[in-house]
């Protein structure tokens, strides 16, 4: 713990844990959407298209954020428009654009400079690896992340609650979907800069399965996500760094102990109310 | 004449190739109740849903004369997946968002309407409750407080009262009656129970087309008469 409390006295860690824990917040409170609306694994193939973007960037020499953030989004946006063309086979056009892009990026990857750290780092994420430069960018995203989900809290429940009565009310369903994308991607494409593309959608999808197990409603399911999120990534980060870990790893394994501790914890309590109901 | 809430003229629609309403016109005057009749499959639900823009027609329209957030909803069944997590409260506020806000927050009269939708259900001691916790009939209260929570011109219901208890129906049909008469809401109510035309209100009958639009006993005169 020493060293991690050390360590935060140099800036690139000060930075990395700055938009670490805004990506956390961003990915937990989409994330609950997503699991609510079984998008979960929108995430994940988000990173992978976010993966070969990144070796194609890194090949062409462009700023790999820079350059994934349009395709990113542009994924997201096709993944989402099939899946609502396509009803249920939308998993399938996650899977195949997910691992149609994985492909595609180490096919690049071994083209051009090979797996040297650079593409490791972006598979498996790192903290050294956050600049000054991504560190404003990660900000500026994050906090238009945040923004737009508090400004439309409430819309974003409608929908996801109950798309019938959301439509009959004459909401434009197809416009939020693509909101919950978009925003999605960005939140990929920050994060998977220090998560690595392989780890960064069980920053979305673990919060959100842990805080439903806890949540009365909505709300409190998205500050138990938040506030899970946002203790897993510094327990993480401090893991990572007393034990050497790398540091995307170390939130997800954080994420998981979270989650089996609540697992047990709201099993046990069931089994208390059943027992005082016999 | 009172002025219709809402025209249907010439409506076709359907499934696929299955066609499920023929060629239906009938209007619905302000402050009407109308129970809309008719077995399973008649079309009733189909009909509610192209009200409500749900699904296209294949020919004919539907003229609102309300916008289309005044008119509350309550669709069949006992409500979206029980296991999502929300609040009595958060379920009947969403009744709240009309389209006219840009940013939908919440106002504090938006919470006394919906306190109050709540308390007319008798569901306003329940508010902090997790819906999926409540039982069929009560997370309809909820759903139709939400409807209620919109203050509507015109409130449309899917079968409300399938699945509820005797006493639960009653409840229900007793607040619709009240919102009725008291405070002049049009409510447009689909029935599969032939029975249920109770109070003497217009019944629409259907089979696909209209086969009955009159008064509740005349629709009671013609099924006892073995029709």
């Amino acid at each position: 713990m020493a060293g991690f409390l050390d360590a935060l006295a140099l800036p690139f860690v000060q930075r990395a844990f700055l938009v670490g824990t805004l990506v956390s917040l961003c990915a937990s409170l989409l994330g609950m959407v997503l699991v609510l609306k079984r998008y979960a694994l929108i995430g994940h193939g988000l990173a992978d298209v976010g993966f070969a973007s990144l070796t194609i960037g890194l090949a062409l020499g462009f700023s790999p954020l820079l350059f994934s953030a349009p395709v990113v989004i542009a994924a997201s946006f096709v993944i989402m428009l099939v899946s609502q063309r396509y009803g249920a086979s939308g998993d399938v056009a996650i899977g195949v654009s997910s691992t149609g892009a994985l492909a595609l990026g180490v096919i690049v990857a071994a083209r051009t400079k090979g797996f040297n750290v650079d593409v490791y780092d972006y598979m498996f994420g790192s903290v050294l690896a956050t600049s000054r430069a991504d560190a404003w960018l990660s900000i500026g995203l994050a906090l238009t992340v945040l923004l737009l989900f508090i400004l439309f809290y409430n819309r974003l429940f409608l929908v996801a609650y109950d798309e019938t009565f959301a439509r009959a009310g004459g909401v434009n369903l197809a416009f939020y979907q693509f909101l919950i994308s978009f925003l999605t991607a960005l939140t990929v494409v920050v994060g998977m800069r220090m998560m690595g593309t392989l780890l960064i959608s069980s920053l979305i999808i673990f919060p959100g399965v842990t805080a439903r197990r806890l949540a009365t409603g909505f709300r409190s399911m998205a500050v138990f996500a938040a506030i899970i999120s946002v203790v897993c990534f510094a327990a993480g980060m401090a893991g990572s760094f007393a034990l050497d870990w790398p540091v995307g790893a170390s939130v997800v394994a954080a994420n998981v102990a979270c989650y089996l501790i609540v697992l047990i914890y709201v099993s046990g309590r069931l089994k208390k109310i059943n027992r005082t109901h016999d | 004449m009172i002025p219709p809430i809402l025209s249907v003229r010439d409506l076709t629609l359907g499934y696929h190739d299955h066609l499920a309403v023929d060629k239906l016109s009938l209007a619905i005057g302000k402050g009407e109740f109308v129970q809309v009749a008719g077995r399973n499959g008649s079309g009733k639900s189909s009909l509610v849903k192209a009200v409500l823009g749900l699904i296209a027609p294949w020919s004919g329209t539907v003229t609102l004369d309300v916008p289309r957030d005044r008119v509350g909803y309550l669709a069949q069944g006992d409500g979206p997946d029980p296991s999502f997590p929300a609040t009595v409260l958060e379920v009947a506020l969403a009744g709240r968002q009309h389209l006219g806000k840009i940013i939908p927050f919440y106002t504090r009269r938006d919470r006394e309407e919906t306190l109050k939708a709540l308390d007319s259900v008798g569901m306003g001691e329940l508010s902090g409750r997790r819906i999926g916790e409540l039982s069929g009939g009560q997370r309809r209260r909820a759903l139709i407080a939400r409807a209620l929570a919109r203050e509507p011109d015109l409130l449309i219901l899917d079968e409300p009262l399938s699945g509820l208890d005797h006493d639960s129906e009653e409840r229900l049909l007793a607040l619709l009656d009240r919102l009725n008469r008291e405070a002049g809401l049009t409510v447009m109510m689909t029935t599969h129970h032939p029975g249920l035309a109770r109070r003497d209100s217009r019944v629409v009958a259907l089979d696909g087309r209209l086969l009955y639009d009159g008064p509740a006993s005349g629709w009671r005169d013609r099924a006892s008469g073995g029709e």
